[in-house]
């Protein structure tokens, strides 16, 4: 016989013993029935309310973790929140509130009352987002009276509120004392490092310049101005080789009546429209400007005397204006290049102790480099504080003017109506399965705990006497007649029973889960 | 009439006169072989009614029933095993009350005497609740208890109930001592007389319960064999065990597991047994 047939068999064995015994089978499972029926309707009832409030999170901001202009969140971790609503301090309160009298805080009844409270008290978070972090959250409470329960639940929520709001005002107005007092210490360390760059100065005035980045750009600037001169002395060099060419191909002396190309008054013109040029780009102080117009009055002079030379009949030879001019022009020249190698000499001096004062010196200068450093970071974060100080004080003018919009109550606790427990629908679906199954149970129980014999191998084995044969029961027609007639009269009063607890089942069910009233009570 | 009829009505009637010796007859295989010298009783017929008959004795109400057929694999059994030796008297007994003895006796007792060679005698020796009268709806106002004390002869005790060749020897009336009755000489002298009479033919006593009185412990010396009657997911082990004990130095022919429900009968099948003899049912209703 394989293991399926086995099993089928002990399967139809026990079905067939709860039928044998289908009597004691139904009178437990009738007996157990009414039991969770009864205990269904006379059992204390407890009465639960819940309250589910809503978590807003962009109420506040939190100055010490949060930037400037970021929004902030209400992060309240579940096993905080959890805590908070199931505190001793939070039932305290609601004792309190309720006006229950509990007697002195440390007496054993208060205690045994705060303790009571927290045993019933639930408190569901919802999370989103997989964060440890709570959306919303219900707040249970069972008990025996409805009104009580609710106003526990309503206490309890406004307790919480309370506290938690206390908690977030102390926070934001002791991030701002905190900042207050980090920025007085800053501001301190910042003048202590401005005198001591003030004295560094003084006690280096050739070696430091204003700034390191100035030092930087003078030096090159030096060099660049030094590199302009230069090339100034250069061109002005080459201009004083052309003119002195040029006067070397020049006499001194010449006779000249008539204006020609070359001569005085058309230099005299054309410096006049140069003069005009000019001061059409420059004010009448610019080198060019002045030098123009010394150049016109210096030819001035000249056409001047060589009028008046022409007057007295003397010397028709006069002075070769050209000459003259190359001569004059050599000469500036002459001056000029002077001034400009000056200046390059100069430039490169400035160069040279510009050049000292960078590496020159490495013990100062780290002293001094070190004194900027510290003055640019106390520079920062004195910023940097003084930015949070602001946003502590917006956060702390938030918190003191809105601090309902951090919790939505959804579900206000109402008066229950119903008791959570015991639940006649739920005793009576249970006293049902648990009749079945105790009424099969205590048949095989007791078939399995009965030492007598079931097996004629077993009694051949135990007696070592062999079994002759195995006698069927014998049922005979009377029997069979007064059976049935028994198994009609228990059917009918097993459905009558039943058909009553079903009713109660039914209205239980309307009442409770569909809402209709169809017993007054 | 066939010759094989002839011959088999010959050898009853041979049977019938024969008579066996009471005394000298020491072994059960030489009183076989050797004719009774005595002559048969003079017994008095009470036909069964087989409307009377309890529903339970199902080997006369219903012949074709699976328990039937079980008593008749017991009276096979019982045969098989008794043949050689002819042991023909057989105690049958229980631990306790209730288990079903009597009824377990009739039908063996009706199921071997429908065999064509046997002539049983069945003795209601439970003085104290006697009952195989009443299973067989037969009156009775004497019986062994009346011959044990000697009121009676025994030949007018028993009763030819008209079912095969079984004879009655019913309890009789109640009497307080019982163990003494059966335990007397007289006793034994009646099972001697009665296996020497009956030396081709089976004696079937029904005693009390093993644990309930010494009456069968008395009865288990006197017989050839005991067949213990157990009643399924009642009488436990243990108590099976002490009456078994008790029984110790009788011929234990073996157990009969009796009343055995339908979701312990692993060995059974109604189903079988009714449509196997479902066929044999229709032929009989026709037949009548």
């Amino acid at each position: 016989m394989s293991e399926s047939d086995q099993n089928s068999l002990d399967l139809k064995r026990y079905w067939a013993l709860v039928l044998q015994r289908r009597y004691l089978a139904l009178s437990i499972a009738v007996a157990v029935l009414s039991i969770c029926t009864l205990a269904g309707f006379i059992m204390p009832k407890v009465y639960e309310s819940s309250s589910t409030i809503l978590i807003q999170r962009s109420a506040m901001v939190n100055p010490l973790s949060q930037g400037p202009g970021e929004a902030g969140t209400t992060d309240i971790g579940i096993a905080t929140m959890q805590d908070v609503i199931t505190s001793e301090d939070t039932i305290d309160r609601v004792i309190k509130k309720l006006g229950i009298d509990a007697g002195d805080v440390k007496s054993p009844r208060h205690e045994g009352l705060v303790k009571g409270i927290k045993a019933h008290i639930s408190v569901t978070v919802k999370s989103g987002g997989g964060r440890e972090v709570a959306d919303s959250f219900k707040i249970s409470y069972r008990g025996h009276d409805p009104k009580n329960v609710r106003d526990v639940v309503n206490a309890l929520l406004e307790a919480y509120i309370d506290e938690t709001s206390g908690y977030r005002r102390s926070d934001a107005a002791g991030a701002v004392d905190f900042l207050k007092s980090q920025l007085s210490e800053y501001k301190d360390k910042m003048e202590e490092s401005d005198k001591a760059i003030t004295e560094f100065r003084q006690k280096y005035p050739n070696l430091v310049p204003l700034t390191e980045g100035s030092a930087t750009s003078g030096t090159e600037s030096f060099q660049t101005q030094k590199i302009d001169a230069d090339i100034k002395v250069k061109e002005l060099m080459y201009k004083r080789e052309n003119l002195r060419k040029q006067l070397s191909g020049e006499k001194e002396l010449s006779a000249s009546t008539v204006p020609t190309e070359g001569s005085p008054q058309a230099r005299l013109n054309y410096l006049n429209n140069q003069l005009v040029i000019l001061t059409t780009k420059f004010t009448d102080k610019h080198p060019e400007v002045l030098k123009t117009k010394a150049e016109i009055e210096d030819l001035k002079r000249q056409m001047a005397r060589a009028r008046t030379s022409r007057a007295n009949g003397a010397d028709t030879t006069s002075t070769n204006p050209i000459y003259q001019q190359l001569k004059e022009e050599l000469n500036r020249t002459d001056m000029e290049l002077e001034s400009w190698r000056t200046r390059s000499f100069a430039f490169a001096r400035q160069q040279q102790l510009a050049k000292g004062v960078m590496g020159g010196k490495p013990k100062e200068q780290e002293e001094w480099t070190r004194l900027q450093r510290d003055r640019t970071v106390f520079q920062h974060i004195y910023d940097d504080l003084l930015k949070k100080l602001e946003t502590a004080r917006v956060s702390k003018d938030i918190e003191l003017t809105d601090n309902s919009t951090k919790f939505k109550v959804v579900d206000q606790a109402t008066l229950p109506v119903f008791p959570v427990s015991p639940d006649p629908v739920k005793f009576i679906l249970f006293g049902i399965l648990f009749g079945i199954v105790s009424g099969a149970g205590v048949v095989i129980g007791i078939d399995y705990l009965n030492d007598s014999f079931k097996d004629e191998d077993f009694i051949e084995k135990s007696l070592n006497i062999p079994v002759l044969v195995a006698i069927p029961s014998v049922v005979v027609e009377s029997d069979v007649i007064a059976m049935k007639q028994m198994d009609k009269k228990v059917i009918i009063a097993t459905s009558a029973y039943l058909s009553l607890i079903l009713l109660l089942l039914f209205i239980e069910f309307l009442q409770r889960y569909v809402g209709m009233t169809i017993l007054p009570f | 009439m066939s010759r094989i009829e002839q011959a088999l009505e010959k050898a009853i009637k041979i049977r019938e006169s024969a008579a066996v010796p009471i005394s000298g007859l020491d072994s059960h295989r030489e009183s076989a072989k050797k004719p009774s010298p005595l002559p048969a009783f003079h017994i008095k017929e009470s036909i069964i009614n087989p409307i009377l008959v309890d529903r339970h004795i199902v080997c006369i109400t219903d012949p074709y029933s699976p328990a039937s057929e079980q008593y008749r694999k017991l009276r096979a059994r019982i045969l098989a095993r008794t043949k050689q030796d002819f042991q023909n008297t057989i105690m049958v007994t229980s631990a306790d009350v209730g288990e079903g003895k009597s009824i377990t006796s009739i039908n063996f007792a009706v199921a071997l005497a429908r065999e064509i060679d046997h002539t049983v005698l069945l003795v209601d020796a439970d003085m104290r609740k006697p009952s195989i009268h009443k299973y067989l709806g037969i009156k009775t106002d004497r019986g062994l208890s009346d011959y044990l004390s000697g009121q009676v002869e025994l030949s007018d005790v028993l009763i030819n109930t008209g079912l095969g060749r079984l004879v009655l020897l019913p309890a009789g009336n109640a009497c307080s001592n019982p163990a003494e009755l059966l335990s007397s000489n007289r006793m034994k002298e009646l099972v001697k007389e009665m296996k020497h009479r009956y030396a081709d033919r089976y004696i079937v006593i029904d005693t009390p319960p093993v644990l309930v009185s010494a009456d069968a412990i008395s009865m288990s010396n006197h017989v050839d064999g005991v067949i213990f009657v157990v009643q399924a997911a009642k009488t436990s082990e243990k108590t099976v065990k002490k009456a078994i004990n008790l029984l110790k130095g009788a011929i234990m022919l073996g157990i009969v597991y009796n009343n055995v429900p339908d979701y312990l009968g692993k060995n059974l099948n109604p189903y079988y047994y009714h449509q196997y003899h479902r066929d044999d049912r229709t032929a009989a209703k026709t037949t009548k």
